[in-house]
């Protein structure tokens, strides 16, 4: 499928479970390969992506599934989500050498 | 700088390989499967003559894989857009 690239500006990401992640706001283009490179995305949803200070962040364009009314990206754990798991488990690891 | 925002990619001049101008890039097309760039749509300049090209609307579509070089404006290469023409 075809699309005119100025379609994108504005449209919502999600990600394929349905994860928001934010506003398309420009497309960053590869000239030398001719391709897009990457989706730049602002108004960032802060439970999927953690971003500090910055405005919003770009999505390469090889995590996008699908571009249709919306544009779904494949799902990415969220840093914030791998940080409580990894302390889940740091705590289990606790936990059992103790009941050792 | 070969990245680049699309949104400064638009309102450039297209300019053939011989100097003259074109038009203003009004748009780019891209396939949304692989993201590749397939068609620039311009605006064409008054003194061009649009019957050579495909056009939507107002607009002349120009292949992308013609561009030669992007900079301050884009450049196209017009023995590619002669044999796209004849082809």
């Amino acid at each position: 499928m075809e699309i005119e690239v100025s379609s994108l500006y504005g449209q919502d990401m999600y990600t394929d479970r349905g994860v928001y992640i934010g506003k398309i706001e420009d497309v960053s283009v590869d000239i030398k390969e001719k391709r897009i490179s990457g989706l730049a995305v602002k108004n960032i949803n802060p439970n999927a992506f953690d971003v500090g200070k910055r405005k919003g962040v770009i999505i390469p364009y090889r995590w996008v599934t699908a571009i249709g009314d919306i544009v779904l990206i494949k799902h990415v754990r969220s840093r914030v989500a791998e940080k409580e798991r990894e302390k889940g488990k740091e705590e289990e690891k606790g936990e059992r050498e103790r009941e050792k | 700088m070969e990245k680049i925002s699309a949104q400064k990619l638009n309102e450039k001049m297209v300019m053939d390989s011989e100097g003259s101008e074109m038009g203003i890039l009004h748009n780019t097309v891209v396939d949304a499967e692989t993201g590749l760039l397939t068609e620039l749509v311009v605006k064409p300049a008054s003194e061009l003559d649009t019957s050579r090209f495909r056009q939507e609307g107002n607009y002349i579509l120009i292949p992308f894989d013609t561009v030669k070089a992007i900079g301050d404006v884009i450049v196209v290469d017009s023995e590619k857009i002669q044999e796209q023409v004849r082809a």
